[in-house]
């Protein structure tokens, strides 16, 4: 797929990061950077805090302490976000148009390529209820990818129901992604089989 | 704003096809309406005194039936969140779902008011005078049952919480929209007075319940 175009991006920066979930402090004072072409594997007991880690580098709940910079992100939850009325096609549409500010023509290219990257062209014209558990999850891995202008992309447990043909899609991907510069952090139990990357356990 | 058009035509989309659309709420209106006249007995006299007040009630009762999958079904397959880092403030989203209830779940409420209040015995025009005051109750109404949606959604009580917070938002509406069937029927001529103050109802909903509801999305994410 074509590769975002990365300009002005800074690397991801955490300082000192506390994080606590329903009165809970799940680790303190944990500091991460990652360069660009990097990818972080997290991993850690269930409840460690991986996902909360995620969210809060996404923004969507903000640390307890520390600071975070992090470049413009795409966030894949365990969640797939998909609703079971609409098309495959459809869905990612929604997603692109509603991202871009580009041309209709240049979403329709950016879907092509996430579509074809991860085998979902097939299934465009499939309501998502029809859909198994991992062609969801490759529908969902798609929508991520086509986010425009991203240059970290934030999975959470982003292979759990995949097959071992569309785990090898999601490496050449990532593979992919990070060649152009991009900046990868999952959290996963699974082995992702990707090249290159680091890890961190998080622990209390 | 090409954001938001774009977010609205999918709400609508997913309003109709994925949530059921208007037949739930319609159905509810009509079973309630076509109800009241076994409990309360057919003199024409008394239901036709009654009718106003009647309708309005079923209208606002139907209106919370899609009220609790609004905001929850987003909650809980991630689209939410993903609604948060989209580009689109929370306030919008909020805007634009309400917008969708209403366009596309509550739009029958007018027109069954309108055959309701006929068939129990108002004449044409205070029956028109009633199903326009529901018209422009239809956004308060929607805001409302959004703003108990947000309130509860992801709770395992959502139903009991969502009554408990609509009821009392929806006084105001009950009180105009009833009002102004009331005042065309017996003629007082206060019956664009209620209108006005209904439609004001719903024009204050419009400004200040996508705030509160964005205000209640954020604590729901964190």
């Amino acid at each position: 797929m074509s590769m975002p175009d990365i300009h002005n991006h800074t690397e991801l920066r955490a300082e000192d990061l506390t994080l606590a979930r329903g009165g809970r402090v799940l680790f303190r004072e944990l500091s991460l950077t990652l360069q660009r072409g990097e990818a972080l594997v997290l991993t850690g007991a269930n409840g460690s805090g991986k996902t909360t880690l995620l969210r809060a580098i996404a923004g969507l709940v903000r640390p307890d302490g520390g600071v975070i910079t992090a470049p413009a992100c795409s966030y894949l939850g365990h969640a797939d976000g998909l609703k079971s009325s609409e098309t495959v096609l459809e869905a990612l549409r929604f997603w692109a148009g509603l991202e871009s500010r580009q041309s209709e023509s240049d979403a329709a290219g950016r879907i092509e390529g996430a579509a074809i990257a991860l085998g979902v062209r097939p299934l465009y014209l499939t309501r998502c209820q029809h859909l198994s558990a991992g062609q969801k999850r490759r529908v969902a891995l798609a929508r991520m990818a086509l986010k425009r202008d991203a240059s970290l992309w934030l999975m959470d447990e982003p292979a759990a129901p995949l097959d071992a043909d569309s785990k090898a899609l999601l490496a050449s991907l990532v593979a992919g992604f990070r060649a152009g510069g991009g900046m990868v952090i999952a959290a996963t139990h699974a082995e992702l089989g990707w090249n290159d990357v680091r890890r961190m356990e998080i622990r209390p | 704003m090409k954001a938001l058009k774009i977010l609205f035509v999918r709400e609508l989309q997913l309003a109709v096809a994925g949530g059921g659309g208007p037949a739930g709420p319609a159905a509810f209106m009509v079973a309630a309406l076509a109800l009241v006249p076994l409990a309360i007995g057919p003199d024409m006299d008394v239901l036709r005194v009654v009718a106003p007040g009647v309708v309005v009630f079923a209208a606002l009762l139907a209106s919370l039936q899609g009220a609790e999958r609004m905001f929850a079904d987003d909650l809980s397959d991630g689209t939410l969140e993903l609604y948060a880092l989209s580009p689109v403030s929370l306030t919008g989203v909020a805007l634009v779902k309400a917008g969708a209830f209403a366009f596309g779940v509550l739009w029958p409420a007018p027109v069954i008011g309108f055959v309701a209040a006929l068939a129990y015995g108002m004449d044409a025009a205070s029956a028109g005078m009633l199903a326009a005051g529901l018209l422009l109750a239809v956004p308060g109404l929607a805001l409302g049952a959004g703003f108990a949606g947000t309130l509860a959604a992801g709770l395992s009580r959502a139903g009991l919480l969502i009554a408990l917070i609509a009821a009392p938002l929806q006084v105001p509406l009950l009180i105009f929209v009833a009002g102004a069937g009331r005042a065309a029927l017996e003629g007082t001529g206060l019956a664009g007075a209620n209108l006005m103050l209904a439609g004001a109802w719903s024009l204050a909903a419009l400004a200040l319940a996508p705030f509160g509801m964005a205000a209640a999305l954020k604590a729901r994410l964190e």
